[in-house]
């Protein structure tokens, strides 16, 4: 799923209100039958949600495997989490050569794929991605789309807010538009692109 | 609106009328309490201007105090100036000393900041313990009194028409000071210094200056209290007093002008009031810092002026529903 | 001379580290001081006091007792007073005043409970038992005191460094934000570090117990544990524990060479030299943190 907006209709609100930094002061949030607006962020993700923050929220002065690492902190099983990890590593090979560098030496790019794997640590229901292209490099921003588009097929719900809406729109099935705190548009990626008044409001093309 | 100038204009008048005649209907030992008082409202402003106008998490005033103190005692009894002048010599040795000292430290921020200032403060007070020679170390500094034209100022009833007025036109100053520029350009440091600095606000320069003022305060309530009590101890310049105008302050309500004038006469009144039961006394003072920061972090004026802005501004809000 | 005071400094100087150590793992998990920490202090020497000389349960018990009531009073100290603290403000200004109110009521009820009638020294432990070494004299006390602080730190380090409670409060102070996105209760962590702080504050009320006198102004101690940290750095664990053995060594050495007075004021002058010059502390090197 996409959602996608304009800087400040409120994506962000929304990514932080799931997971449970902000407290909504009306209205449910429910999650596989559950309510979970009002939880703390730690329960949230242990109801499997995980997020994916704008900024590169790392641990600097953590190495990239214990960043990693600590992504399946909520987690028992210590040879499934071994086995995700190389599958983190075989989606971001260049993590695997600086396994054992301090986070915070690492560059913009490389930093993201820390925070994307260290989400996948956890292996999440809905994976919250906000605006996973944000100050990369174009070419960086192709591979990092890419491997969304992977790791959805390999079966993760995703839950992907963007403003690039070109690469959005490449790889989402549905789509959520939102303009200032209200939502929309909530269609299906096809029926979106028949329909040209939404395209050339909404989506400027 | 006009109505309600008028009555505070009159209020304010008929309070400091009362002020200026209490001494002849209250007994000695209560004046000296105010007199007390008073000396603490100039305390408690000055620092509210560092800490609550500037924004500086700076604890060293007490030791301004104690420079205040000792300038104008050793000034007043052995050299033949008026003792008003002593006093302002008093103000200005601090400010000057507080100049040097926020030198090194204006690069700090927040718990960093207030250790080294604390730090300073105890430098400060070792050095009244110490220095026997000038301050007369362990056994304080007897203060000759104060006199005018060969009449010496010893009764609680005289001196408080030199402190009263003091305090009096150093209140009226501190107001006028945080609506000028001065003022605005303190607030807005205490907001962001980034800001500040993009403004074109020297923000170190300002910074300084904000130590030198408060510490000038410091300094004349030092001055003052020589007057008062003729006698110093670097003992009563400790901690505990550094936190009794932390106290004063917050309770009050930092960064305002009530405040820490509303602070000063809590605090100075209620010691008073308990003096039989001292030990409880410093149980009940603890736990009234506790629930005043946990239930009116804003302190007693700064909750009420802060709930006076939320009520305009839902009228205001009803208005424009309209 | 010089040797023996590098001993006693070596012994006091473990305690400090041990303080130093509570008021690091506080100010880099939650970026905030404890100012009622001298009086955890206090309260575990008298606990220690009441528990042996009185209850005359075995030392190891005391130690735990201790460590445990210490531990509780920082849960207590952090859930109720911070917590409404942080919600109100958070600024720095209130979580020391807060503290600090809470240190004044504990030590004037303690003058008010006139505890300080009923204790006044704790026994010895191993009386009259002494390690010569050369011209030095270290008793055993002091040996003991110095074993078992070390032994305390090599504990934490291995706790700190290789448990998963350990990453997660080196997750929180580095990140924590970040720790919240991967499930780490932040506020847990902080509860558990004021906790863990306050026990080993109290612990360190304990072992000094047998070398000085007990009084109800011990908390006086807080200003050479700030010393210390800041010494060492105060987000640097190890430069904290390196603090207070260079903080206990330099007092005995300036009380040797220079003049007894002077040991009062040696910390403050630390502090301020420390803090204009090398403000990451003397121990840090590399990255440079803004302070």
């Amino acid at each position: 799923m996409a959602l996608l907006g304009a800087n400040g209709s409120g994506k962000s609100t929304i990514v932080n209100t799931i997971s449970g930094f902000i407290v909504p002061t009306k209205g449910n949030i429910r999650f596989y039958d559950r309510r979970i607006n009002g939880l703390p962020p730690e329960k949230i993700v242990k109801a499997g949600i995980t997020q994916v923050p704008q900024a590169k929220e790392l641990f600097p002065d953590l190495t990239v495997k214990d960043n990693l690492e600590l992504g399946a902190y909520l987690r028992k099983d210590k040879a499934d989490i071994r086995r995700d990890l190389e599958v983190v590593y075989q989606y971001f090979p260049v993590l695997r050569d600086k396994n054992r560098k301090l986070a915070g030496s690492l560059s913009g790019g490389e930093q993201q794929m820390v925070n994307i794997g260290r989400g996948l640590m956890s292996r999440p229901r809905l994976f919250l991605l906000d605006e996973p292209s944000c100050r990369l490099a174009p070419i960086i921003v192709k591979q990092i789309f890419d491997i969304i588009k992977k790791i959805n097929e390999s079966g993760i719900t995703i839950l992907l807010i963007e403003q690039n809406v070109r690469m959005a729109m490449l790889i989402a099935e549905y789509v959520y538009i939102i303009q200032n705190g209200m939502i929309v548009v909530s269609d299906r990626k096809e029926n979106l692109e028949k329909k040209d008044d939404v395209r050339r409001t909404y989506l400027g093309w | 609106m006009n109505k309600h100038f008028n009555l505070r204009i009159f209020s304010f008048g008929f309070i400091i009328l009362v002020l200026l005649f209490l001494p002849a209907i209250l007994a000695t030992y209560w004046i000296y309490v105010l007199n007390l008082i008073f000396i603490y409202i100039i305390l408690a402003l000055g620092f509210n201007i560092l800490v609550g106008f500037a924004g500086q998490f700076a604890i060293c005033h007490v030791g301004f105090f104690g420079i205040g103190v000792y300038t104008y005692g050793l000034l007043n009894t052995n050299i033949p100036i008026p003792f008003l002048f002593s006093v302002l010599a008093g103000g200005i040795v601090a400010a000057v000393v507080g100049f040097l000292i926020a030198i090194p430290s204006i690069r700090m921020r927040d718990i960093y900041l207030a250790m080294v200032t604390f730090s300073f403060a105890e430098v400060l007070r070792w050095i009244f313990l110490n220095w026997d020679s000038v301050t007369g170390g362990p056994n304080g500094l007897r203060i000759s009194p104060a006199t005018i034209s060969k009449m010496q100022l010893t009764t609680d009833q005289q001196v408080y028409y030199v402190i009263f007025p003091c305090m009096f036109l150093l209140v009226v100053l501190t107001a006028n000071m945080a609506k000028s520029r001065l003022g605005r350009a303190f607030f807005s440091i205490k907001d962001s210094e980034a800001a500040a600095m993009a403004c074109g606000i020297d923000v170190y320069k300002y910074k300084i200056l904000a130590f030198g003022l408060s510490a000038f305060y410091a300094g004349v309530a030092g001055g003052l209290y020589g007057v008062l009590a003729g006698f110093i101890h670097p003992e009563s310049l400790g901690f505990l007093q550094t936190i009794l105008y932390l106290s004063m302050v917050v309770i009050g309500g930092l960064g305002t002008i009530p405040g820490p004038v509303i602070g000063a006469c809590l605090l100075g009144i209620v010691p008073e009031f308990l003096r039989e039961f001292s030990f409880l006394q410093e149980m009940l003072y603890g736990v009234v810092l506790m629930i005043f920061i946990v239930l009116m972090p804003l302190g007693i004026y700064g909750s009420m002026k802060a709930r006076y802005e939320k009520m305009m501004r839902d009228k205001m809000q009803d208005v424009e529903t309209l | 001379m010089f040797f023996q005071a590098l001993l006693s400094g070596l012994v006091t100087g473990s305690i400090y580290a041990l303080l130093a150590l509570g008021v690091v793992i506080i100010f880099k998990a939650t970026e905030s001081v404890n100012f009622a920490y001298g009086e955890i202090f206090m309260i575990g020497a008298y606990i220690g006091l009441a528990v042996y000389a009185y209850l005359k349960l075995p030392y190891p018990i005391v130690f735990v007792i201790t460590f445990m009531l210490g531990c509780l009073i920082g849960f207590v100290l952090e859930r109720g007073v911070l917590r409404s603290v942080l919600k109100a403000k958070g600024e720095i200004v209130a979580i020391v005043i807060a503290t600090v109110g809470f240190s004044v009521f504990i030590k004037g009820m303690f003058r008010f409970l006139r505890i300080t009638e009923f204790v006044r020294s704790f026994p010895t432990l191993f009386p009259s038992k002494m390690l010569n070494i050369g011209d030095s004299v270290i008793t055993a006390d002091g040996g003991v005191v110095l074993l078992i602080a070390l032994l305390i730190m090599i504990i934490f380090f291995i706790f700190f460094k290789f448990t998963k409670i350990g990453k997660a409060m080196q997750a929180v102070s580095q990140n924590f934000r970040a720790a919240s996105l991967v499930g780490i209760s932040v506020p847990g962590i902080f509860s558990f570090t004021w906790s863990l702080s306050s026990g080993i504050g109290a612990i360190s009320g304990l072992l000094i117990g047998p070398i000085i006198l007990i009084h109800p102004d011990m908390g006086i101690v807080l200003m050479q544990a700030f010393a210390a940290a800041i010494i060492g750095g105060v987000k640097n664990i190890p430069g904290a524990i390196f603090g207070g053995f260079v903080v206990g060594i330099i007092e005995n050495m300036v009380g040797l060479y220079v003049s007894t007075n002077f040991i009062v004021i040696a910390p403050f002058f630390a502090i301020i030299l420390v803090l204009i010059f090398k403000p990451e502390g003397i121990f840090t090197w590399g990255k440079k943190r803004l302070v």
